[in-house]
């Protein structure tokens, strides 16, 4: 949706609403269905527009990091934006979890908390903290909004932030003062953010240049990440695999975005990946870094990684070209811009010659094939539990995350530590995703475990 | 359909939240890995701390006070609680979490709590020194 491209409306027109009021129809205007959260004193009145509200299904959770958590698996199922609401103070503090794990995954995510009065605020009012500096290093962006005349502008703001370019958490901050007093409705309102231009084409030059590197390569490896899933780009993977034959290693994140049945799948990368594709990547000549981030879990000591490979890397922000490793050829971009555009240059180069490549791999990965042994107690194995005879779904955490990363056809995931409870997060995509699917080793992506991929496909 | 899976840990972290499924019609499937610990710091501790497993017991698994019992914990939520400690009893626990849609399942896997993830590259080495299982590296082609 384009909030920018119309000119403001005539304040004469427009309707005298409530700055929670405005909060209300700014998230209607925006296409916003469904949001989760808890009241408190600080948000309550949001709360009391929202029970009147038609348009928009509020869940109430039992606690705050539940509803952060389920905003951001409802915007990873659906690709939609999450939205998630708390009052001040802990109300606030405790979406604070799910805000980090957005940011580091990723994840568009719209969290609107109450504040105490303007008037109050630095006093160290009841429940009040500055939830604002909190959430600073950890959003891509927090907006205080202290005047009714301020909020249609930062909900506008806030959704074009979280959704465009790599998307992320933003954390809109409404004083109760705010919501109370009254202004004119402006919709669609000007918005200002200088400086905020998010790239998805990529230079041409440097596009040539990585498809000449994959083309000439003898031991390319596709190192794929959730970027690629957040771009929707699992097609034009699919395809520059078909046309280069190379092989292809998926990130926690990326679970699901290219299917574990394909032969060149070699798995997930990292700490606990499987070994052909920690080797592969070691191994390699040539690294195409798509939507990655040479995460630590990744690479191990990064001295050490993939020594003799040349890195082609593609990635949306341009903080995280050379943030690890120096590339060779960078490119910024969206990842499913870039990749059209890479099919394009690669085809009629020629294919790579990758037989002695794919002898090598083949080897490992008859040698070091997914397995494990039965437990001494006589107690299950909890890899026979998740892969058993239905394989599975979704997850997250600790060993069950490892686990189930491992052994499962294909999912979403998240990064922040691995305590992120799966329930929540299962919940919102549940809901997220009204088709039927698949429990189960179904074929293509297309019809995937990822819930993203699945709600992609849904949408269609 | 929507499944979690979940370490006896991290599900005590938001269990509450099944009763915003229950109440919301959401019925999503949990599959609890329980290894009555925080698994993947005992595996730490097994393999670097000499087997110290300083504050990991959990109690929530076999031979223990089961602390919280995730059926019952599933049954007060309005959920269906399963448990399965037998391999012969996975299949048909989750074929009953399938057909059961007008509520939140909960399937307690009691598992092992020595069982590790493998492979593994330790943290702070280089890749080449992944581990396909314990004490057993790979080889691989230095150039």
């Amino acid at each position: 949706m384009s909030i920018t491209d119309t000119p403001p409306a005539r304040n004469a027109a427009a309707p005298i609403l409530t700055g929670s009021g405005a909060i209300l129809a700014s998230l209607e205007k925006l296409g916003v269905t469904d949001v989760f959260g808890i009241p408190g004193g600080a948000i309550m009145p949001f709360y009391d527009e929202l029970m009147s509200s038609t348009a928009i299904r509020h869940i109430l959770t039992r606690h705050e990091q539940g509803a952060g958590h389920a905003a951001e698996g409802y915007a990873v199922a659906s690709g939609r934006v999450g939205v998630c609401i708390a009052t001040s103070g802990p109300g606030a503090t405790n979406l604070v979890t799910a805000i980090a794990d957005a940011y580091m995954d990723s994840v568009p995510l719209i969290a609107i908390t109450g504040q105490v009065f303007s008037t109050v605020m630095g006093t160290d009012a009841f429940q009040e903290v500055d939830i604002v500096g909190i959430t600073m290093p950890i959003t891509k962006h927090s907006i205080l909004v202290k005047t009714p005349e301020e909020v249609p502008a930062a909900i506008a703001e806030a959704y074009q932030i979280a959704t465009t370019g790599r998307p992320g958490p933003v954390l809109v901050d409404v004083t109760k003062d705010a919501q109370q007093n009254s202004a004119p409705f402006i919709w669609p309102p000007k918005t200002d953010l200088p400086g905020y231009r998010p790239v998805t084409k990529a230079h041409g030059k440097q596009i040539i240049a990585a498809a000449e590197l994959l083309s000439t390569s003898s031991r390319p490896v596709l190192y794929v990440g959730g970027g690629v899933l957040r771009a929707e780009a699992q097609d034009e993977l699919a395809r520059l695999v078909d046309l280069t034959g190379a092989p292809v290693v998926t990130t926690l994140m990326a679970r699901g975005v290219f299917p574990d049945s394909r032969r060149e799948h070699l798995g997930m990368p990292g700490m606990h990946g499987s070994v052909p594709a920690v080797l592969a990547l070691q191994e390699s000549d040539l690294i195409v870094a798509i939507g990655a981030r040479f995460d630590d879990r990744v690479t191990g000591r990064v001295a050490d990684f993939a020594p003799h490979a040349k890195i082609v890397h593609i990635d949306i922000d341009p903080a995280e070209i050379g943030k690890i490793r120096q590339a060779d050829v960078p490119i910024v971009g969206d990842a499913k811009e870039v990749l059209v555009e890479l099919l394009d240059a690669t085809t009629g180069l020629g294919k790579p010659d990758l037989a002695e490549w794919w002898t090598r791999l083949d080897g490992l990965r008859g040698d070091y094939p997914l397995g494990y042994t039965e437990p001494d107690d006589g107690l299950l194995a909890p890899q026979g539990s998740s892969s058993g005879s239905a394989s599975s779904p979704d997850r997250r955490a600790c060993t069950s995350r490892a686990w189930a990363s491992t052994r499962c056809g294909r999912r979403s995931s998240s990064t922040t530590s691995g305590r992120t409870p799966g329930s929540t997060r299962a919940a919102r995509a549940r809901w997220a995703i009204p088709c039927p699917p698949p429990w189960g080793r179904r074929s293509p992506s297309r019809t995937a475990w990822s819930g993203r991929s699945t709600a992609t496909d849904a949408s269609r | 359909m929507v499944w979690a899976i979940d370490g006896d840990g991290c599900f005590q972290m938001t269990n509450q939240e099944l009763a915003t499924c229950t109440i919301n019609d959401i019925p999503i499937k949990v599959a609890i890995i329980n290894n009555s610990s925080l698994g993947m710091v005992r595996q730490w501790q097994t393999l670097f701390y000499d087997g110290r497993h300083s504050f990991t017991d959990l109690n929530t698994g076999h031979d223990t006070v089961r602390i919280p019992d995730f059926v019952k914990l599933a049954e007060a939520y309005g959920a269906l609680g399963i448990r399965v400690t037998e391999k012969e009893e996975v299949d048909a626990a989750i074929k009953l979490a399938l057909e059961t849609n007008d509520r939140p399942v909960v399937i307690d896997f009691v598992v092992s709590r020595d069982a590790m993830v493998w492979p593994m590259v330790p943290q702070g080495v280089g890749n080449s020194s992944v581990q396909y299982a314990r004490d057993h590296a790979p080889a691989w082609e230095e150039e």
